[in-house]
């Protein structure tokens, strides 16, 4: 395992990150913050991390430029010696490790501890997008902190050899044409299409107890999300990033959000490395934005069609076919279309905390956030995830693409949506 | 098209769940919770364009309720009363 191709949707963020690069924006970052409830032994955790092979294989892999007409490859380097750190603090994520830079020619991983004023502790896993998605991470933490660490490389990573044939190559095509046709001009877009370096990275987070879960699904239910509360969430998030044109006095046109979904099978172990994702494509117009239910009812047709049409693995052929261009024309194809903007905002379901992680070094596991990678633009993220009956719907925000007065107002009101709790209104 | 059988729909959901939902490892039988085994609003999707087009059979907006969705014995039953 010397060397290995990097997966279609790796290849698109390694087109990302070039711009992300020139901008001075980390936007492939992505962490998982797992809160101890007692003093955790940084040197004991350490020395375990640092002996963990998947931890080893995962710090030590490196992407180098391809020769012309050369497939992106991760390439094995020798041992890495990457360190764990441990910090004294009781910001969420210590300034240090958010200045870090991780990338693909300096490694993509990182871990670090801290312990909190109040004695308690926390352990927080960073990485480059470009090496995992967060289902992978998930599957990676299960082999790094749980009981069963035994290394078995078939986890690691599972290449399967793209098809290029006529039929792939149309269904590719068909999937350029749907994704060119659904994020068609006019689009709203939450920020301006230039980062501005003044722009401060914001992580809020709301939290639903038990019984609010219920409410939530009763009201999910209520709105017609037959299929599953994520549709609901992504009509109420729709919905409060609408209200936040509205505020601004921009005029509202229509949404187009692409929504990511772990390829692996149900249940599977991994592969850990790659980002092993499709996507479905929603074009919310403004119309049906005017209320919960219609928005739920638009959501839900365009995914049970996408589904019918198989659209997810046309779009996996798209990803393996643009894997061959170069990263500046990949990059060019890829945002042309809407300006400078690939999504009006992103959304995610995370994966759940496993439940084989109760406890770390023998300290309870209290709390634990999965938070995506907040690109910019958008510079709007929104991420859905349960740990342990409770619901968190965390929100990441660049202040230039949400002030933070705006951020309670958008805030607020998706409580009240998703409660549907009109005596708050 | 004649009417399907309970047990005909709950052998076909179980194979179709095995071959194109979750992984090997994992253990199903028609009383498994869905969820649990990490069926999602994706795979609900799927199953129900699975029975639309094996066996022409519509769930009814109606009846599109979690609690149908819970097992492949539930499932099967609402798929069954469909017809």
């Amino acid at each position: 395992m010397q060397t290995f191709p990097l997966t279609g949707f790796d290849t698109f963020l390694l087109a990302l990150e070039q711009q992300y690069n020139q901008n001075d924006i980390a936007g492939n970052t992505c962490y998982y913050v797992i809160d101890l409830e007692g003093v955790l032994d940084h040197e004991a955790l350490a020395d375990r991390i640092i002996s963990n092979e998947y931890f080893q294989v995962l710090s030590s892999l490196r992407y180098e430029k391809e020769k012309a007409l050369g497939i992106p490859k991760w390439h094995l380097r020798s041992k890495d010696t990457t360190r764990i750190e441990h910090f004294v603090t009781d910001q969420l994520i210590p300034q240090v490790v958010l200045d870090r830079r991780l990338g693909a020619d300096v490694g993509c991983l990182s871990l670090d501890t801290v312990a909190r004023s109040d004695g308690r502790s926390t352990v927080i896993l960073s990485w480059n997008h470009l090496l995992m998605d967060g289902y992978g991470a998930v599957l990676f933490l299960k082999r790094l902190l749980g009981s069963d660490d035994s290394f078995d490389p078939a986890l690691l990573m599972s290449y399967q050899a793209p098809v290029y044939n006529l039929s792939a190559f149309w269904k590719a095509t068909k999937a350029k044409f749907f994704i060119d046709y659904t994020s068609r001009p006019r689009l709203s877009m939450i920020s301006p299409p230039l980062y501005d370096v003044n722009s401060q990275e914001r992580v809020s987070v709301l939290d639903f107890d038990p019984k609010q879960v219920r409410q939530i699904e009763a009201a999910a239910l209520h709105s017609g999300a037959r299929f599953g509360r994520s549709a609901f969430f992504l009509a109420c998030i729709a919905r409060a990033v609408q209200s936040v044109l509205v505020q601004r006095g921009d005029g509202v046109h229509n949404f187009w959000i692409p929504v990511p979904r772990d390829n692996r099978r149900k249940g599977a172990l991994g592969p850990i490395i790659g980002n092993r994702l499709s996507f479905l494509f929603y074009r919310l117009k403004k119309k049906q934005m005017s209320s919960i239910e219609s928005c739920v009812d638009a959501i839900n047709n365009q995914m049970r069609d996408q589904i019918k049409h198989k659209s997810h693995e046309s779009y996996n052929h798209l990803m393996d076919f643009m894997k061959w261009l170069p990263l500046s024309l990949y990059y060019y194809l890829v945002k042309r279309r809407g300006g400078n903007a690939i999504a009006s905002f992103l959304f995610t379901v995370a994966a759940d905390h496993p439940s084989d992680l109760e406890t770390i070094m023998g300290q309870r596991v209290i709390n634990a956030l999965s938070l995506p990678a907040n690109a910019y633009p958008p510079g709007l993220t929104f991420a859905m995830m349960n740990f342990r009956g409770s619901l968190k719907l965390m929100i990441l925000y660049h202040t230039q693409a949400l002030s933070d007065a705006e951020y309670s107002g958008m805030a607020k009101q998706l409580q009240q949506e998703l409660l549907m709790d009109e005596s708050q209104g | 098209m004649g009417r399907i059988t309970e047990e005909q729909i709950k052998e076909d959901l179980i194979k179709f769940i095995k071959k194109e939902i979750v992984d090997p490892s994992v253990e199903l039988d028609q009383n498994t919770v869905l969820s649990e085994a990490g069926v999602d609003s994706f795979s609900v999707v799927e199953l129900v364009l699975f029975l639309e087009r094996k066996h022409g059979i519509t769930i009814g907006e109606k009846s599109m309720l979690p609690q149908n969705f819970r097992t492949v014995q539930t499932l099967a039953t609402c798929a069954s009363n469909s017809q």
